[in-house]
């Protein structure tokens, strides 16, 4: 039958679907740069369909029992890569306990794409903007990977992302899942980005958490990888004044080179992500 | 490679022999012919070809068509029950909510799915529930009081 979709089709490739991990890593280990994994697909297809990438094989890990893992413990919660976002939000635990990352997930993409969307998808793509780069570090978040020449390995989420679209993850690695410990009683955490319309990508997203140890940061949009900070040392106090805040702004302000886009210019986003920096302190210092 | 996939669309099950580079929407267009499906964006954008793939929404355009084989479409032909228009269908045509019409199916298929989950809904849920589909006429109050009007008779 001859096609009526004129808009150009994806480009040729083969498909896998591995039922065990131990298949999946044997036909990455096989097909290494020529191959894709494929998750929900909101950011794969896409890209397969602007010719930005063309690989020979794409991999759906969908089927794969440890990549489906959505569970939590009295010491951590792991989300398997390839849940959908959709069926994170589920677990009643996420907006208790991580509530800078309830607080993205459900309000990223939107209702119909967050029942494919994952959080593996999400970091793997490693988009300068991908929002649950802050809320994972605010959460202390560690991804496990695995492949066929080098095991299983942890990697904290601040050395994740190397650069625009780049993270640490070698061709024939598997992002398998990620992992938070679970918070201690008194930590807040909060989550937000500012954006031009509905489902707009960030123009800047911000998170933080704080707890009478720790406090980090985390930003997105704002350089060619997330920004993470550990700010600790500077809460003094159980308030912020004015000069702390200005210490705070000066360490954010030296790591922070955001572009001038279609979105928004430079300036605009340096100050978006100062008045963003203000608001989350204001929600979890308190 | 080409693969031969069961699809059950709207209770009528297809034998369909797919190229792997299909997508399910190239598949419900192209080769069942359901132009009800539309599309604008290719690339998860607009919402138009949002289906029900065993129950969920999902943008047609984003999913391959051999992840549907032996599963469940519904397309908005499948709401009207044996050519009689649903309560939401209705309340479409009573609110005014179809103007060009092209963003309709979706909505309609979307609707379906938000008022089948039997929760209450207000209008500010409903404008971020809806918020994957794009409409370029209705300005959506006509869709989302369409919405809100049967949620509203279900409830009491
Ligand atoms: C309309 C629209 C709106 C969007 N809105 C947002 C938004 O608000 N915020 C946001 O951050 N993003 C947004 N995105 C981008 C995208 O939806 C997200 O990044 C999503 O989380 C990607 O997950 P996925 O499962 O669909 O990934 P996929 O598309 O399946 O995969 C993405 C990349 O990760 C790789 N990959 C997938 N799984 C693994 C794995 N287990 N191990 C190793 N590599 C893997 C794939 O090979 C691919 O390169 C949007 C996209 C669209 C189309
Ligand atoms: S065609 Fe626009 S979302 Fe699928
Ligand atoms: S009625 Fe025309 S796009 Fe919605």
């Amino acid at each position: 039958m001859t096609e009526t979709i004129s808009y150009v089709g994806l480009p040729k490739f083969e498909i896998e679907v591995p039922n065990s991990l131990e298949e999946a890593l044997n036909l990455l280990h096989i097909h290494q740069t020529n191959c894709k994994p494929l998750a929900g697909g909101t950011d794969l297809l896409v890209d397969l369909r602007h010719r930005l990438i063309q690989p020979n094989v794409i991999i759906d890990v969908k089927n794969i029992p440890e990549l489906k893992k959505l569970e939590f413990t009295p010491n951590e919660l792991t989300i398997g890569a390839a849940v959908p976002i959709s069926e994170v939000l589920t677990l009643s635990q996420i907006k208790t306990y991580y509530t800078a990352l309830y607080q993205a997930l459900n309000d990223m993409c939107d209702e119909i794409l967050r029942n494919r969307a994952t959080i593996g998808g999400n970091i793997a793509t490693a988009s300068p903007a991908a929002d649950t780069a802050g809320p994972l570090y605010t959460h202390q978040a560690v991804v496990e990977v695995q492949s066929k020449s080098k095991g299983s390995r942890l990697i904290a989420i601040d050395k994740f992302f190397k650069g625009v679209k780049k993270s640490d993850l070698a061709p024939d690695e598997l992002i398998v899942s990620i992992n938070m410990p679970k918070p201690t009683i008194n930590t807040k955490s909060a989550f937000m980005k500012m954006k031009r319309g509905a489902e707009d990508l960030a123009l800047v997203g911000a998170a933080g958490s704080h707890n009478q140890e720790h406090t980090y940061l985390g930003f997105t949009a704002v350089a060619p990888t997330p920004v993470f900070l550990d700010i600790s040392n500077l809460i003094i106090e159980k308030k912020i004044s004015e000069n702390v805040f200005q210490s705070i702004w000066k360490e954010i302000d030296s790591k922070i080179s955001p572009i001038t886009d279609v979105r928004s210019s430079r300036d605009y986003r340096i100050h978006i992500t100062e008045i963003l920096t203000r608001l989350i302190l204001k929600e979890i210092i308190l | 490679m080409k693969k031969q996939i069961t699809l059950t669309v709207n209770d009528k099950i297809h034998e369909i022999l797919i190229k792997s580079n299909e997508t399910l929407l190239d598949i419900l267009r192209n080769h069942l012919r359901i132009t009800s499906v539309k599309a604008a964006c290719w690339q998860g954008d607009c919402g138009l070809c949002t289906i029900l793939l065993e129950g969920v929404p999902i943008k047609s355009c984003l999913v391959l068509a051999y992840e549907a084989d032996n599963k469940r479409v519904i397309t908005v032909e499948g709401l009207s029950i044996e050519g009689s228009v649903s309560k939401l269908q209705e309340s479409f045509i009573n609110n005014g909510a179809v103007q060009c019409g092209f963003c309709t199916s979706a909505f309609l298929l979307m609707g379906h799915y938000l008022l089948k989950q039997g929760k209450p809904l207000e209008r500010k849920e409903i404008e971020h529930l809806l918020n994957g589909i794009i409409c370029r006429c209705t300005g959506y109050k006509q869709i989302i009081d369409s919405i809100l009007a049967v949620s509203s008779i279900s409830s009491e």
